[in-house]
């Protein structure tokens, strides 16, 4: 097993090189930006006053020096650079997984080294077991050096919210190494399936694209099933923001609870007003208005379902590799 | 005793509506043989052989290797085969000791030793990368590969086609070697002149179908070659241009021939007794 870790580590060194060294600056760069956020030091009462206090939103408000002051200070950069790496924590897992597991069965199959090491090996799985053991190993580490780096970032983006909410959702912390190999399982997958590297390429890339939009939709719909289940009375005469609503979390619209439960939306509410009454004023005498939402409290879920989600597609793509290298042709 | 590779109507078509690739081939190898397996491009020698490694699925028919069946038990079968293809199939970025040392570790009863010791011998440094090898070192490497395995078949799928004289010379005493130790060869080659006092037997696939299998000495004892206006009444196998334009049947006797054909020569001559036939068809 040691020959063949060194092995694959040899024949993949220049992929290996670069996708440590891309990881290596995203990393640093998390961390940096982590530091610069952190350096500017805006205090807690500095935000309250920003976002809830008088002179709500205007630059300047809490600036002990300067005419910018720390907080617009810190919204520039988070907008900026920290918004960046976030950007980056999305797309480089899946680019790392594509890069290593495209070559990993296409190469041996288009270099045509395939059939002699096919004929070698006691049993093809043994041999791309072995074969896998590098690069996998590999990207789990530098994966989980993004994901830590990453979640130190979110952590410091938004001292104003609750620890837990759903922003930057997918592109941070354990959910990116999931991402990752499954990215580089279903690359492998495509590979060991099309055979030749430019096509299987092709076709990893879309998987990616796919894997990436899934796991977007994946989440709007989960959230959505969510909301239906937490909602949160209106009171008319105290209104509270649907950010308060669901401190962290995502306000999804207004509507109306029947005594029995059902939630309408405005129009299948005012089709319940009987005819002569004045709509509003009877909907809200027998009718509960209600915010939908998903509180920030519920992310440590959403986050385990989903990374368990890619787990699972990681998992099951190696699986098939091993199903489709032990029937294909070396050829 | 059991033979080293046996095929049984096997019958190979890649996809519905082409030719056969392989057409009902039945072939016995008996252990300690060295088969010399020619043909044009394209007749399916190298679908016969990867059918003996497991790698192409029969479309009817049945491959034996040691008695084993290849579909029931494709471990075992390959376990019992030494394989150089077309290409060597080396990793370019690694030099000979790692390569020998990865098939250790594919497979536990591989001599490293030995294998060593052979590309020693043949002056081909173990640390020198295998894109800097020369064609004929890179085949001798994909040779080593084989023969350390120490299986007692040994499927060679025209690994002579790109090799200089010499290079081939050298393969084939190698190989020739390795037949003298027991083991058994079957060389898929469209390059007949060189196997030439190699072989001890001839399997002439001309598209899909088996040709000719013959003992090589009786099958150069028992064939010669004659101006094709004189050959009335023989049993003509087909008929060619020899190198003066003139045209030459070769003709199978059932007696020994004063002046027996090349091995070269019989197989042309049964290529050519091919071609005429799809031509009349």
């Amino acid at each position: 097993m040691i020959t063949q870790l060194r092995v694959g580590l040899r024949l993949q060194r220049f992929e290996l090189v670069a996708v440590a060294l891309a990881v290596a600056v995203l990393t640093v760069s998390a961390l940096v930006v982590r530091a610069r956020l952190d350096g500017i030091g805006v205090t807690p009462a500095c935000w309250a006053s920003w976002f809830g206090g008088p002179g709500n939103g205007t630059p300047g408000i809490c600036t002990p020096t300067g005419p910018a002051g720390p907080a617009q200070t810190f919204l520039e950069i988070n907008e900026s650079e920290a918004g960046k790496v976030m950007a980056a924590m999305a797309l480089l897992p899946l680019a790392v997984g594509l890069f290593l597991g495209v070559g990993l069965v296409a190469r041996e199959i288009e270099g045509g080294t395939a059939p002699t090491i096919w004929a070698l090996a006691r049993s093809r799985s043994r041999w791309l077991a072995g074969r896998l053991l590098a690069p996998v190993t590999i990207v789990a580490l530098l994966l989980a050096a993004l994901a830590i780096s990453s979640d130190v970032l979110w952590a410091g983006r938004e001292p104003w919210s609750p620890a837990l909410r759903f922003g930057d959702a997918g592109v941070h912390g354990p959910v990116i190494v999931a991402k990752g190999l499954a990215a580089l399982g279903l690359a492998m997958l495509a590979g060991a399936v099309v055979g030749r590297m430019l096509p299987a390429v092709i076709v990893a890339a879309a998987l990616a694209v796919v894997l990436y939009l899934g796991g977007e939709v994946a989440r709007g719909l989960w959230l959505l099933g969510e909301a239906s289940r937490h909602v949160v009375v209106v009171d008319p005469a105290h209104p509270v923001d649907v950010e308060l609503a669901f401190p962290g979390g995502t306000f999804f619209a207004q509507k109306w609870q029947t005594a029995d439960g059902r939630l309408l939306d405005d129009n299948s509410a005012l089709a319940l007003v009987p005819a002569g009454q004045e709509p509003w004023a009877w909907m809200y005498a027998n009718l509960t208005p209600v915010q939908t939402g998903v509180p920030g409290t519920l992310y440590p879920e959403w986050a385990r379902l989903e990374t368990t989600g890619f787990a699972v597609i990681a998992v099951g793509a190696v699986a098939g590799t091993f199903v489709v290298v032990r029937r294909r042709r070396p050829l | 005793m059991t033979p080293a590779l046996e095929a049984s109507g096997l019958t190979k078509r890649y996809r519905r509506g082409r030719p056969l690739a392989l057409d009902d081939v039945t072939l016995t190898v008996p252990p300690g043989s060295f088969v010399a397996l020619v043909g044009p491009n394209g007749a399916g020698k190298s679908t016969l052989i990867r059918m003996f490694m497991g790698f192409e699925r029969p479309t009817a028919g049945t491959a034996r290797v040691t008695g084993v069946d290849v579909r029931r038990d494709p471990r075992a079968a390959l376990s019992a085969i030494g394989y150089v293809g077309q290409t060597p199939g080396l990793y370019r970025e690694l030099n000979a000791r790692d390569h020998l040392a990865l098939a250790a570790a594919l497979r536990p009863s591989f001599d490293r030793d030995g294998a060593e010791r052979r590309l020693e011998a043949l002056g081909i440094g173990l640390a020198m990368p295998a894109a800097q090898l020369s064609g004929g070192q890179q085949v001798q490497l994909g040779l080593a590969l084989a023969l350390g395995t120490r299986a007692p078949v040994l499927l060679l799928d025209e690994p002579l086609a790109s090799l200089d004289p010499l290079a081939r010379r050298e393969f084939l005493t190698t190989v020739a070697d390795a037949v003298t130790e027991g083991t058994t060869v079957l060389l898929a080659s469209h390059i007949v002149g060189d196997l030439e006092g190699f072989c001890d037997r001839v399997v002439v696939l001309a598209p899909a179908r088996v040709c000719l299998d013959a003992d090589t000495a009786w099958a150069q004892a028992h064939h010669t070659l004659v101006p094709l206006a004189e050959a009335d009444g023989r049993e003509v196998i087909g008929s060619f241009a020899d190198r003066r334009g003139t045209h030459t049947a070769l003709v199978r006797s059932d007696e020994p021939v004063a002046k027996p054909a090349s091995l070269d020569e019989i197989v042309l001559g049964y290529l050519a007794s091919q071609r005429e036939s799809r031509a009349a068809a």
